[in-house]
């Protein structure tokens, strides 16, 4: 049976998630700005910066959603909670770690780190172009009414952010959606575009087409086989296609082969992935830090498609289906199973660009394996 | 000249996605050094924290023709490197690469051969998946010789819808013949 994506079973699989990640501690000290803090990989914290020399905690406490976006780095967007009515600053802080034993120690020396140090960016951010455009808000207008703001960002997942106190106005979910271009059911082309997606859904199940449900491709260990941690690490940006296609197809991506064939070059970087929800929403990310995959991009949840894009002079040139969680190990190539999800997602694409009247979708567009 | 990739990748990096655009590292190492994929794999070697940027390179040159059988051998090796901290869809995407290359071609044929006498279920899938990909790239060129190993391995499969896969595999590889 497939399943609803409305905002609000949105938020609950995020409560689910935030639940989930409780256990994954890491503590992370960064020293140059004179704080620790537990934060939780995935999840909400809030610490109070310490200024160092003087050994003060500031009076208002920081709220910090902290990603664990791999090989030791970590990202984290802390929201200086500003007086009512004046405008949320975010900082995005780059903490690069080692990781040892259960926890987490700074210091580390990656690839990303040129010199070694601690890299660190200050960026008044917009508020809904990131990662908290899709639980932030929530948390944000709950801030007040509990001692526990881990509690108080549970419960305002759990109640789909509906106290959404003024002033100061923020953003509440569905003004998030929608500027994201994601609020399907206040969209006046989503009802065509539903009843299409059905249309080619239903054929795809009689021919024996279904619902593809991620496995991770990487063992974590302590944890069983089956626990994946990119599901936990949503992308910090992402778009519905609509939204991608008209703002962020500036790149070339797209590769001759010795064979005479074309392909996506995944050497040309940030790599784009989509996954095609069970809704029919197409959904871009990139994949940043090598991290981001496309159990991120659904949370774990099961999609019709997932894979790669292709990009030549501005418009969509090709898909593939190249998604090492949902598709790659599970169908193989040249097979009828593999020639059936070519199609339907082939035609999924042509159809969603022709309904929402997008006008980049290249002549010679379509879908391939890999 | 060990410096130039490295400082290639370094010139390359992108701190905003956290990824090495790695495309440029490839077309200015063309230009610049007769060998670009020995001098890729040398890197490999020495410097582990730029495994992953290094072995997309190396599978660009694979897949463009620019690779020859023994350059194939050190893709696979550098591939069990980097699965092992990345996660087995490593496999695949060297598969990918591997498969375009009428070059590059004959060394995943003898991976597919050894992956199937393994006899383990991933090892099974790899095969299968190469299998794939070389009959749809390259017809049952590079799979005659194996057709009694992958008629075994198709066998072998318990899960109903990958053994459904394999035997429309093993009708197309005789069809093609």
């Amino acid at each position: 049976m497939e399943r609803d994506e409305r905002p609000s079973e949105r938020a609950l699989v995020g409560l689910k998630r935030f639940y989930r990640t409780r256990s994954l501690l890491a503590k992370v000290k960064q020293q140059r700005r004179g704080f620790s803090a537990f934060f939780e990989v995935g999840g909400w914290a809030t610490f109070f910066e310490k200024e160092a020399e003087k050994g003060t905690r500031s009076a208002q406490p920081q709220l910090c959603y902290i990603r664990f976006t791999g090989m030791g780095h970590y990202r984290a967007l802390i929201a200086c909670l500003p007086p009512a009515g004046s405008q949320l600053k975010v900082q995005d802080v780059t903490i690069i770690c080692n990781r040892s034993g259960n926890g987490h120690r700074p210091g580390g020396c990656l690839p990303n780190s040129l010199s070694c140090q601690k890299k660190k960016k200050r960026a008044v951010m917009v508020f809904r172009d990131t990662q908290l455009g899709r639980f932030g808000e929530l948390c944000s207008t709950h801030f007040g009414g509990h001692t526990d703001v881990d509690i108080r960002a549970a419960h305002a997942l759990a109640s789909d952010g509906v106290s959404n106190p003024a002033p100061p106005a923020r953003p509440n979910l569905h003004d998030v959606l929608l500027s994201k271009t994601l609020s399907e059911d206040s969209d006046a082309a989503w009802r065509p575009w539903a009843t299409q997606f059905s249309g080619l859904s239903a054929r795809y199940r009689t021919s024996g087409g279904h619902l593809l449900v991620g496995r991770c491709t990487r063992q974590w260990l302590p944890h069983p086989t089956g626990f994946c941690m990119h599901e936990f690490t949503p992308p910090l940006q992402y778009w519905s296609m609509r939204s991608f296609a008209v703002h962020r197809m500036n790149i070339t991506n797209v590769v001759q082969r010795a064979d005479g064939t074309i392909g996506v070059d995944a050497t040309v970087q940030p790599l784009w992935n989509y996954v095609l929800t069970s809704r029919g929403e197409i959904l871009v990310a990139a994949e940043d830090f090598g991290w981001i995959k496309h159990t991120s991009i659904a949370g774990g949840r099961e999609v019709w498609a997932a894979g790669q894009i292709g990009i030549e002079n501005s418009r969509l040139r090709l898909i593939d289906l190249q998604s090492g969680h949902y598709i790659l190990g599970n169908i193989t190539p040249a097979s009828s199973r593999a020639n059936a999800i070519i199609q339907f997602t082939e035609d999924v694409f042509k159809t969603y660009f022709k309904v929402f009247s997008l006008p980049k979708l290249d002549s010679l567009f379509r879908c391939i394996w890999g | 000249m060990g410096d130039l990739v490295i400082d290639l990748l370094n010139k390359n990096y992108d701190a905003e996605h956290g990824v090495v655009n790695v495309r440029p590292v490839v077309d200015a190492l063309t230009k610049s050094v007769s060998d670009p994929l020995d001098e890729l794999w040398a890197k490999f070697r020495s410097e582990k924290r730029w495994h992953s940027p290094i072995l997309e390179a190396m599978r660009l040159l694979a897949a463009t023709g620019r690779c020859n059988e023994r350059g194939a051998g050190e893709i696979l090796d550098a591939t069990d490197t980097v699965a092992q901290e990345a996660g087995n869809d490593e496999y695949f995407k060297t598969i990918n690469a591997l498969a375009v290359s009428a070059k590059t071609a004959p060394t995943l044929t003898k991976s597919l051969d050894r992956w199937l006498k393994s006899g383990k279920d991933f090892e099974r899938r790899l095969a299968f998946y190469a299998a794939g990909m070389l009959l749809e790239h390259n017809g049952s060129r590079y799979l005659n010789g194996v057709q009694d190993a992958v008629k075994s391995a198709a066998d072998a499969e318990t899960s109903p819808e990958r053994r459904r896969d394999y035997m429309e595999l093993m009708s197309s590889l005789r069809q093609t013949r």
